[in-house]
């Protein structure tokens, strides 16, 4: 990285502490209950492999569009091998269409127009799981076609009071974009309402913040959230309609989950 | 003896041995195989055959499946088993009074077994038992998996645990070495039973499958 790349980064990195040591805080906070209630040594077995071998594959695409600045679509697949217990590696192939605008995920370094830009993002990283329901990606990779800069993600999402009729799951997403300098950060906090044979139902809020490269200001949106989940297909299906800086928003997801363990 | 006599006695005893050996017969079959894809094997009396559509099940049999098969086997009151691939049950109890049942004790060894069980009263007569739980129906349709040699995801220390997942009605789920500390598990949702620990509180179903939603 060149010296001036570093000076521009430098805001970037200031602001995400904060962030990064309230997620390390919560991962310590949950490995330290798992070192509590678990009777072995915990990760006593992480030099062992994952019995069984886990091998996923995610299928997704979703939509968003704000009311005043911007729309876009993407979607791709992401596979997922176990390594052991508590590690997997992960590698992500996605397609992405800005249609408008300048929003919170888009690393375009100008102002796209109403010219559809489209590019693809690969990204490779590992997926910590250091207790049940609980996971932190994080990834690195390159967008090609309209964008072609680098970018790193973390995922986090985690499930509390899992045992219960109505788990709740906090789940954090942020990017960085070094075509445009630009962060992001997606949040939510949802509640399992419901669930049944077919369908389990949840309800929530969230929203996104971004900010930075040529935007001085960190910009926000939230709203409520839907999600379902159909069981049978292991297909979820998401929803988040809300106000922010780029007035109303909305936005709609559907992933396919397919697992496979390796005997 | 009066040759008429005689000859009504024998006609008698010869209708009470036969009506006696056909209402054993008739309890000793106990449901029917009326789905099978890939090997199945039933293991009788120690001898081991291949499983065919409409063979007859019997208490005492242990049924098995091989990889890639599963297997359904319907019983007189009209109660289904599906077994999955690489499982095994044997049929423990499984009393009949004319088409209603009684009780009815299945015992799992291995692998994954979806019951869907006929409720013609409340009375909660039918139960599986795997080598650490017991499951007490008292819905219509749950399935459970006991897995061996793998850790549980509730405690990794442990090797050994039975997993129940209920799609209709309540079952109730207890460690077999403490029955009494059971927990009602309802529609929607799943509990699990690792090595001697009492079941989980339930959670609901396919809860490793979902996190974040998809617009992250």
């Amino acid at each position: 990285m060149s010296r001036a790349n570093r000076g521009q980064t430098a805001p970037h990195a200031a602001r995400s502490r904060p962030l990064i040591r309230t997620v390390t805080a919560i991962l310590f906070a949950l490995i330290a209950m798992r070192g509590s209630t678990a009777r072995a040594f915990p990760y006593s077995d992480f030099f062992t492999p994952a019995n069984p071998q886990h091998l996923s594959l995610t299928l997704f695409a979703s939509s968003i569009g704000a009311e005043s600045l911007y729309a876009a679509t993407h979607e791709g697949f992401q596979l997922e091998q176990t390594l052991n217990p508590y590690i997997a590696v992960v590698g992500r192939v996605s397609g992405y269409q800005i249609y408008q605008g300048d929003g919170w995920d888009s690393p375009l370094t100008e102002n796209p127009g109403t010219r559809p830009r489209n590019f693809g993002v690969f990204m490779g990283g590992i997926d910590l799981l250091p207790v049940q329901g609980t996971s932190l990606a994080i990834l690195g990779g390159r967008d090609v076609g309209d964008s072609n800069g680098a970018r790193i993600e973390g995922d986090f999402s985690s499930w509390i009071l899992l045992h219960s009729r109505h788990p709740i799951n906090v789940s954090f997403t942020g990017d960085h974009f070094y075509n445009n300098g630009r962060s992001s950060g997606m949040i939510d906090v949802r509640v399992v309402m419901s669930s049944w044979r077919e369908l389990t139902w949840l309800l929530g809020a969230g929203g996104q913040l971004w900010g930075g490269g040529s935007e001085p200001h960190i910009m926000k949106e939230f709203g409520p959230d839907l999600g379902l989940f159909f069981r049978q297909w292991q297909t979820s299906l998401d929803f988040q309609a809300g106000y922010g800086n780029s007035h109303g928003y909305g936005a709609i997801a559907v992933s396919r989950h397919f697992g496979w363990d390796e005997q | 003896m009066h040759p008429r006599i005689r000859l009504v006695a024998i006609a008698l005893l010869t209708f009470t041995l036969t009506s006696r050996c056909a209402a054993a017969f008739a309890q000793q079959t106990v449901g029917e195989v009326t789905s099978i894809t890939g090997v199945a094997k039933l293991d009788r009396g120690g001898n081991e055959v291949d499983l065919k559509l409409s063979m007859p099940i019997e208490i005492r049999d242990r049924l098995r499946t091989t990889a890639k098969a599963e297997l359904t086997v319907t019983f007189r009151d009209g109660s289904k088993l599906v077994l999955s691939e690489s499982s095994s049950y044997t049929v423990d109890q499984y009393a009949m009074t004319a088409t209603t049942r009684r009780q009815a004790l299945i015992r799992l060894w291995i692998g994954h077994l979806r019951a869907i069980v006929k409720m013609e009263s409340g009375a909660p007569n039918f139960q599986v038992h795997t080598p650490n739980a017991v499951e007490v129906a008292r819905g219509t349709e749950f399935e459970t998996a006991y897995i061996a040699d793998r850790p549980c995801p509730e405690d990794r220390s442990c090797m050994r645990y039975t997993t129940v997942g209920v799609f209709h009605g309540v079952v109730e789920v207890a460690n077999i070495s403490n029955p009494a500390q059971a927990v009602r598990v309802t529609e929607g949702y799943e509990t699990t039973v690792a090595c001697e620990s009492p079941a989980t509180s339930p959670a609901p179903l396919g809860m490793e499958e979902m996190g974040a939603p998809g617009y992250h």
